[in-house]
């Protein structure tokens, strides 16, 4: 749900985004329009009233939210453009620098497909290469003094801040990626792919360490009655609450999972039996004083302790006995070897 | 210094195709630009080189060398996973390097442009510091700029007049097709990311079936179909009979054996327009789309036999699964909906298990 949330708030963004890109992109264009007016560019007047309707017609794509069209359609317009008034003002007028921002903005977003990108890629390369060695240096009519210079800080800025920006949305996915292939989504807690990974690369260390630790299997207490008489919904609050039991009770170096349906594991670095017994019996007390919307539940453990020494397997088969016959014997209990 | 060298150099010959240990997956795209910006960096040094020696510009070609140990020693902090290191050993090659070349030779050989593909990867390598890689990408846009206004195009260094064109168009094609070619690769990783994170958010793991939370927005839909006069359409829910046991008995990998060949079954047993979610633990949620009390039953009756009859995961142990399945109506909300195939479910459990049980 969190991860559904999260897309559409950035599906917001980009909606903003290019609300923003839009209306920039079509007053400087009408600007540009006044200035050819003023400047008697007849070729470029007629293009730039035609590329005005196009961005015009872009914020009716961004109604329909069809932000591929957008994508391709501005960058069309801008390297008509950019390839215009370079032959009409010639090269020295640097307009053809912008051809670089263009095809790497082009190329990084991800709306566009990868076969678009390369071609849209090789026709600005192709463009830039045939504008510097072809075309004119200068024209009689010289375009704005300076423009060069400005032209690469400003469309240089804009790709920095664009290529930033997509950078920072990169890293963000990226984490999310690996939180969601680590945690339960429902609780929280580490996941059994976490788990079984983490245990193993643990135990090497412990081994060589020489230290011990201990492992406790914890079963919820009649869940499937909890399910069956409340409904699942009663179900999932009453995990998620048992979750937050745990990690407030438990040490910061303790490793929490939710192992399956109402199974959890706790992995307990640097302690022995009689260091982990009263902490799981703190969280049992907890758990069984515990009224989450009206249900009692209580949790009932089994723990071994190990060297490093056994595998996964073997241990959580040892306090699977043990919660047996914590279940056997009344349930409601922490049982040890 | 030695001790550098002799790693360095099987280092670097060994991990072109694949990424050493120590580059996690996560800094693969990082790792990926620095490598193919610092091969081409001495590629393009290498064949400057030569020209330089034939043509004679002996200084020229002195720097030349300096940018390709300078390279390989981004290469090597790229490989050790410094990127940050590696990115600024290249991005100060870049920019020293072209600004004495440039303004030796004039704007006319297009030496300036390889900044635009330091601009881009300055401003992709950015990590944390957001205030260092923006002073990095714009101290080279600051630099392009400054090359443009106070370099002439021709300088009295003629000696490549005859290599004008060439040396142009070898140094924009070195400056744009790694660049291009490092943002199709960040690209393709950023789609395949966003299809994974989609399939998180809608596909359970395990089984590869919808998740229930996919499943409700399903349900919802359909319930809105028909009231909005869509065909009638009847959920199901079904529980294996006594997993606990399987899981106890055989462990948790047996019993996510069976569970993702039950869940194939299920979904080889029905039509496309139907859905099937994992519900819970052992728990199937289906719906059966266009489809009525008088078909409904005989599409689960089938599923529940053929559970019955295989030889289910590695163990070879077979189990059974109670339906309870009702026809969906007008108006009803989903939650009701699934309430009253649930009771079913229970009356099928109370009656002795492996039935369905419909109403």
């Amino acid at each position: 749900m969190n991860v559904e949330r999260q897309t559409v708030r950035s599906q917001l963004r980009e909606h903003k985004r290019l609300t923003l890109y839009s209306i920039i992109g079509t007053v400087v264009h009408f600007l540009l329009l006044l200035y050819f007016i003023f400047d008697e560019q007849e070729p470029l007047i007629y293009y730039n009233i035609v590329a005005l309707s196009c961005w015009l017609y872009c914020f009716y794509f961004l109604r329909k939210k069809d932000y591929y069209r957008i994508a391709i359609l501005t960058s069309l317009v801008m390297l008509i453009q950019l390839n215009l008034v370079t032959i009409l003002y010639g090269t020295e007028s640097g307009v053809l620098m912008g051809l670089w921002p263009l095809a790497c903005i082009f190329v990084i977003n991800t709306r566009t497909r990868m076969v678009a990108g390369t071609v849209f890629a090789s026709v600005c390369l192709i463009s830039f290469i045939l504008l510097s060695l072809y075309a004119p240096v200068s024209t009689e009519d010289g375009f704005i003094p300076g423009s060069l210079e400005i032209f690469i800080l400003v469309t240089g800025a804009i790709m920095v801040s664009a290529v930033m920006s997509i950078k920072s949305a990169f890293r963000a996915r990226r984490n999310k990626m690996i939180y969601i292939a680590n945690h339960d989504t429902l609780t929280g807690l580490k996941n059994r792919r976490f788990f079984t990974t983490f245990i193993a690369h643990r135990q090497d260390v412990i081994r060589r360490e020489g230290t011990r630790f201990c492992l406790a299997l914890g079963d919820i207490d009649h869940f499937k009655q909890i399910n069956d008489q409340h409904g699942h919904q009663m179900g999932d609050a009453v995990l998620v609450a048992i979750a937050a039991c745990f990690r407030e009770i438990s040490a910061q170096s303790d490793v929490i999972c939710r192992w399956g349906g109402e199974e959890f594991l706790i992995f307990i670095p640097e302690s022995d039996i009689s260091m982990a017994y009263p902490v799981l019996e703190a969280i049992r007390e907890v758990i069984s004083d515990q009224n989450i919307d009206g249900i009692n539940t209580t949790i009932s453990f089994g723990v071994v302790e190990s060297d490093g020494s056994e595998a996964l397997d073997e241990l959580f088969k040892a306090a699977d006995l043990l919660l047996y016959k914590a279940k056997q014997s009344g349930r409601n209990r922490v049982e040890y070897e | 210094m030695n001790r550098l060298l002799s790693s360095t150099i099987p280092e670097m010959f060994k991990g072109f195709s694949e990424p050493p240990r120590v580059i996690s997956e996560e800094d693969y795209p990082d790792f990926y630009g620095i490598v193919v910006s610092a091969l081409n960096g001495i590629l393009v040094n290498l064949i400057l080189l030569i020209i330089f020696v034939i043509e004679g510009g002996y200084f020229l070609a002195s720097l030349s060398i300096t940018g390709i140990i300078f390279w390989l020693t981004a290469m090597r902090f790229a490989y050790s996973g410094h990127f940050s290191a590696a990115i600024f050993v290249g991005m100060f090659e870049m920019m020293f390097h072209v600004g004495v070349v440039v303004s030796v030779i004039g704007l006319a050989y297009g030496g300036q442009l390889i900044l635009w593909a330091s601009i881009a990867y300055a401003a992709f390598s950015y990590h944390k510091n957001k205030m260092i890689t923006r002073i990095v990408s714009y101290a080279c846009l600051i630099e392009m700029a400054a090359l443009y206004a106070f370099v002439p195009q021709f300088t009295e260094f003629t000696a490549f007049e005859n290599y004008r064109e060439f040396i142009f168009v070898l140094l924009t094609l070195c400056s744009a097709i790694p660049l291009m070619t490092v943002l199709m690769f960040i690209k393709s990783v950023q789609i395949r990311d966003r299809k994974q994170l989609q399939n998180h958010a809608n596909f359970d793991p395990l089984t590869g079936l919808f998740n229930r939370g996919f499943f409700d927005t399903l349900l919802e839909y359909d319930r809105d179909t028909l009231s909005n006069g869509g065909g009638p359409f009847c959920v199901c829910l079904a529980d294996i009979d006594y997993f606990k046991k399987v899981n106890d008995e055989y462990g948790h990998d047996v019993g996510d054996e069976v569970l993702i060949e039950v869940a194939n079954i299920i979904s080889g047993n029905l039509r496309k327009s139907d859905a099937v979610c994992r519900w819970g633990g052992e728990e199937f949620a289906i719906i059966l789309r266009r489809c009525d009390m008088s078909d409904g039953p005989q599409v689960i009756q089938k599923i529940r036999k053929t559970i019955a009859s295989k030889v289910l995961s590695s163990a070879e142990i077979k189990v059974t699964m109670s339906f309870g399945l009702i026809l969906a109506e007008q108006d009803e909300a989903t939650d009701a909906l699934i309430k009253r195939a649930d009771r079913l479910l229970y009356t099928a459990k109370e009656n002795g298990r492996n039935q369905l049980v419909s109403g």
